[in-house]
């Protein structure tokens, strides 16, 4: 076996030193990425790096570097590793391509802050802007380094004398070109134009510099889209365009699986521009439609459920412009995203962007209304009540009797907010709902509608012998929406429970008191007024204090303290 | 991130320059004392103070046929371009190695200075610096220091031009590997990783900014069929050198160079047996031919998806055929109009297309020939600014062409002349006696009146099969 040769002292020390400089680094790259340049620990480890470096290369002249995956080697001795690959400095130069790297004698303070800056700069995956290229680009005179890409075994064949033609055809093809000339003299050769002719004027010079300003101007994929929109505009061939068509679609997915939403959006853009743009081949903008309706794919809706679950680093407007993009062809797909998503930001964005996408086409919602999901229930009927049509009015309906409550609550909101006449009866049938919120949101809504129907039910729920064991709120609310619906009848009933008197029993006085203020208070005639007044002058203490805030509100007009309003308008949370 | 360091210094570099420019244009239009020369002047102390700020040396020096600040050499862009020709001949033509300003230079002491360089740069003076430096020692001016040009090394230099020469050979022979594996990729309908040719063309940048004549030699590597991917090569070595000329910078220079040299990846999906099919293509092969920037398109977008160099290699693809006056193909609205990459790359693609003797086109245009065809179309097919540009980096001589001299020996153009008044003496390898007899000639330089030379005419290389490229490997 071939032993590997002894390093000399000489060596050694070379490489001890080396090891000493490396560990400086290592210190210094920490300090970059765990304190602030204002910490004076920041400045203090890149100066003892810098220190190190100048005393190694003042006595080795350069520092002589080979990296492997895990390790830096000085003359074959290995100076640095790092079992966890992703603080080790050498796994980062080698993962980018560099198989050597070295110092020489003369680097300046600059470039090794350079060089610590770009090892703790991020890794990017793509060939962008790695740390070659941030190396490279940074011009860094006394760095080098050695490149697994370039290294001279990985080249391709060298270029060689059999390129060109052999030596005897070449002498021969001088003598016979040589002895054609003698026999023709040269005619005069024409002066070369004056270099004033390729000097730029200044106009000249303003005007590359404003294409090159412009061109910097412009982002890659703007051009790229410039590009494709001229393209698909103009392929006549069927195959080719179908091709590009397929590979935008596909491309479009990727990029909202890897959360380059706004990208995606900018590709579907040009999709959309371009099957509008006029003169557009007969059925281009129907391929374009399909494409643009094959983006997202189950994959492409899984990963993108995914890139929304973690809710990093997408804007709000950007997921709001790609549904708006897809139109009714996101409905679907997002709906069932929607119900996976935990964010209630994001889901809030997406649920504002999936009323703007499905105006016109509530019909799309219907199906996640029997998702078993009660939040996806709850937020469909939010959508629907917000692009309220008369399919979703039947569809709502059919939810009222859905086992969660959250979900019925939404239902009566749908109803609150579109007006729907069919909501009476919908109403009339929560009267019985076994969450008394929702009966008293069911009782309001059904006094705004002035519903008839509803009076009748009210009074006997009110002779019921249940009623007057159930909460004060819910009384107020039934004598309230009586008090709009049937005032007459429930006149006498509202102005006995205010003037009686009582000796004893001061809780049921001020339930009774808050009972009745609510339901004269709605009817609001001078009879009524009088009664309030009469009471205001007989009562003590919270009663008195109830009667008079009534009147305190009738003075100031109908309208003016109307809980009876709409509730409607928030977006539901999932809880 | 910390300033980069050339950044700052190529900035100062450059205000150095122009305030040298312009003093030295007004000392020559205004006697000494007049009010104009106050500007300049009072620009030129400043950009002087900036250097002693940053503790550099106010440094212009002239080596090698560079202009360099300090250490590091000035490149000539499109805005510096008078400024840099104007100064590098003076500098020339009075043999002033370097001149250092400090400090101490007063306003008084350096409007004597510019006023006598430009009565020696009018002279005949035998030693134009020698006779400089007599007059700024009787005039005794402080804080200017003027040096003759550093003797060029014999030995080393030698071996050091022969290192950036196999060099440039490494570098163009892998940027010949990996477009093949590219192209080898894209037919095999394999995800592309371009990681590999960006290093490449990272080390085209390289070489192509420290000296560029040993890449701009090898683009006379023309290729006769499909297979070796040589024009690909010597279009993004030639679109880097336009490039550089504008004044884009480092990283943009990467884009430009993999658009380049991916222009024609299109070409992939095109069958070889059109491609390399001997003669003329007839009509349906053309239009099978002109489907390439489009396919390129296609296959980019499938192969390698969306990000920033995809799409900068797309301008390439696409746009490389579209002619500035919205001619040419594929025959699309663009309303934006083709890029400036792609402008280049077109420039590039039509002066190595032309120059090559492929397989569908037998014949070959001589490197002068084809220059005046696009300055010709310039204005209708190609952007006029830089195909002034593209002269200006290629002289009207361009590097590979066949002379004949007035001695009736045959040369072939090693490296144009860098100073523009002087283009048409560039730097010539005899390789034929006027006999007809090879030699391996030395290479002369025909704007040194020593040489007595100069070109008699240019001639077509392909036309007797003389392969001009041997001459750079």
């Amino acid at each position: 076996m071939i032993q590997p040769p002894v390093p000399d002292a000489a060596e050694k020390a070379e490489a001890a030193s080396a090891g000493l400089v490396i560990q400086t680094l290592a210190k210094a790259h920490r300090g970059f990425s765990m304190y602030l340049p204002n910490n004076p620990l920041h400045e203090k480890f890149f100066e003892e790096f810098c220190r190190r470096t100048e005393e190694h290369l003042e006595e080795f002249g350069a520092l002589r570097l080979d990296l492997t995956h895990d390790s830096m080697l000085c003359g074959g001795e290995t100076i640095y590793t790092n079992a966890e690959l992703r603080d080790n400095l050498a796994f980062r130069l080698y993962a980018d391509g560099i198989r050597a790297l070295r110092l020489e004698s003369g680097i300046e303070p600059v470039e090794l802050r350079t060089l610590v800056e770009i090892l703790g700069s991020p890794a990017t995956a793509d060939d962008e802007d790695d740390i070659v290229t941030r190396l490279w680009s940074s011009d860094l005179p006394h760095l080098t380094y050695v490149l697994a890409e370039v290294l001279p075994e990985s080249t391709a064949a060298p270029l060689g004398a059999d390129l060109t033609g052999s030596r005897a055809d070449h002498e021969a093809a001088l003598r016979r070109y040589t002895a054609e000339l003698a026999g023709a003299p040269p005619a005069p050769l024409l002066p070369p134009p004056s270099y004033q002719v390729f000097s730029l004027s200044e106009e000249e010079v303003a005007t590359l510099q404003g294409l090159l300003a412009g061109d910097e101007r412009r982002t890659p994929l703007e051009d790229m889209i410039s590009i494709l929109e001229a393209v698909i505009a103009a392929e006549q061939e069927t195959a080719v365009l179908e091709e590009f068509l397929e590979i935008v679609a596909r491309l479009c997915g990727d990029l909202m699986i890897t959360g380059r939403i706004d990208q995606a959006v900018d590709l579907l853009s040009m999709l959309s521009r371009t099957a509008t743009r006029p003169g557009l081949p007969a059925g281009h903008a129907a391929k374009i439609g399909d494409a643009r309706r094959r983006v997202v794919t189950a994959d492409v809706l899984a990963g993108l459920s995914k890139q929304l679950a973690r809710g990093d680093g997408i804007e709000r407007d950007v997921l709001r412009a790609l549904v708006a993009e897809l139109g009714s062809s996101a409905v679907e797909p997002f709906c069932r995203i929607l119900g996976d998503l935990p964010g209630k930001e994001t889901r809030k964005v997406l649920i504002e962007a999936l009323v703007a996408a499905g105006r016109g086409s509530p019909a799309l919602f219907l199906p996640f209304l029997l998702d078993r999901r009660w939040y996806l229930v709850r937020n469909t009927i939010y959508i629907l009540r917000r692009i309220a049509g008369p399919e979703s009015a039947q569809a709502a309906m059919r939810c009222a009797g859905h086992k969660d409550p959250r979900v019925r609550k939404e239902v009566i909101l749908y109803f609150d907010e579109t007006g729907d006449p069919a909501g009476e009866s919908v109403m009339i049938g929560f009267l019985g709902d076994e969450v008394q919120s929702l009966r008293v949101a069911a009782v309001r809504n059904l006094a705004r509608r002035g519903s008839k129907a509803a009076a009748e039910r009210l009074l006997a729920l009110t002779a019921s012998p249940g009623f007057a064991g159930r909460e004060r709120l819910e009384r107020e609310s039934v004598w309230e929406a009586l008090g709009a619906l049937a005032p007459d009848r429930v006149f006498p009933t509202l102005k006995e429970m205010l003037l009686k008197r009582r000796w004893f029993g001061q809780v049921q006085e001020f339930d009774d008191t808050a009972c009745a203020c609510a339901g004269l208070k709605r009817i609001g005639t001078p009879e009524a007024i009088a009664v309030l007044r009469k009471a205001a002058a007989g009562k003590r203490g919270e009663p008195r204090e109830l009667v008079e805030k009534a009147l305190r509100t009738l003075a100031r007009g109908p309208g003016r303290d109307d809980r009876a309003g709409s509730e409607a308008g928030g977006e539901p949370d999932r809880g | 991130m910390a300033e980069r360091i050339d950044e700052r210094l190529i900035v100062l570099g450059k205000r150095f320059l122009r305030a040298f420019f312009v003093l030295y244009k007004t000392a020559g239009n205004y006697a000494s004392g007049h009010p104009a020369l106050a500007q300049p002047l009072a620009e030129l102390a400043a950009v002087v103070r900036e250097f002693e700020h940053r503790r550099e040396e106010a440094l212009l020096a002239f080596h090698d046929d560079n202009l360099y600040v300090g250490e590091h050499r000035l490149k000539p862009d499109a805005a510096g371009f008078d400024a840099f020709f104007t100064m590098l001949r003076s500098f020339k033509h009075c043999r002033i190695g370097s001149v250092t300003f400090t400090g101490q230079a007063g306003a008084p002491a350096l409007e004597a200075w510019f006023v006598m360089l430009r009565e020696i740069d009018a002279s005949s003076e035998q030693d134009p610096c020698g006779a400089l430096l007599a007059r700024m020692a009787t005039a005794g001016l402080a804080g200017i220091e003027v040096e003759r040009p550093r003797e060029r090394a014999a030995g080393p230099a030698a071996g050091v031009n022969e290192d950036a020469k196999e060099r440039a050979k490494g570098i163009y022979a892998q940027t010949m590997g990996v477009i093949s594996d590219v192209m080898d990729h894209v037919k095999l309908g394999k995800a592309l990783r371009l990681k590999r040719a960006k290093r490449v063309v990272q080390s085209m940048i390289d070489q192509l900014l420290a000296a560029e004549t040993n890449l701009l030699g090898l683009t006379n590597l023309r290729c006769y069929d499909e297979y070796t991917y040589n024009h690909s090569v010597n279009v993004g070595i030639l679109s880097i050198a336009i490039g550089q000329r504008v004044g884009i910078g480092k990283n943009g220079l990467v884009d430009l160079g993999m658009a380049a040299v991916f222009h024609d990846i299109g070409k992939s999906c095109i069958p070889i047996s059109i491609l390399n099919k001997p003669g003329s293509f007839d009509e349906q092969e053309w239009t099978v031919i002109r489907r390439h920037p489009v396919l390129g398109v296609k296959e980019l977008l499938k192969l390698k998806g969306v990000d920033a160099l995809t799409a900068r290699i797309m301008q390439g693809s696409f746009e490389h055929h579209l002619n500035l006056d919205g001619s040419g193909y594929p025959r699309v609205e663009y309303p934006r109009g083709a890029s400036l990459s792609g402008r280049i790359v077109a420039i590039a693609d039509c002066y190595d297309a032309l120059t090559s003797a492929r397989v569908y086109r037998r014949t070959a245009d001589t490197p002068d020939a084809t220059l005046r065809y696009i300055l010709e179309k310039s204005g209708t097919i190609y952007d006029p600014i830089l195909a002034k540009l593209f002269v200006n980096a290629l002289g009207v001589y361009p590097v590979g062409t066949l002379c004949q001299l007035s001695s009736g020996e045959l040369g072939v153009v090693m490296r144009s002349n860098p100073d523009p008044e002087q283009w048409e003496r560039p730097q010539v390898k005899v390789i034929a006696t006027p006999d007809g007899d090879a030699v391996d000639g030395a290479e002369i330089d025909l704007s040194d009146p020593d040489v007595g030379r100069s070109i008699a005419r240019t001639l077509d290389a392909r036309r007797h099969g003389i392969d001009v490229a041997r001459y750079f490997l």
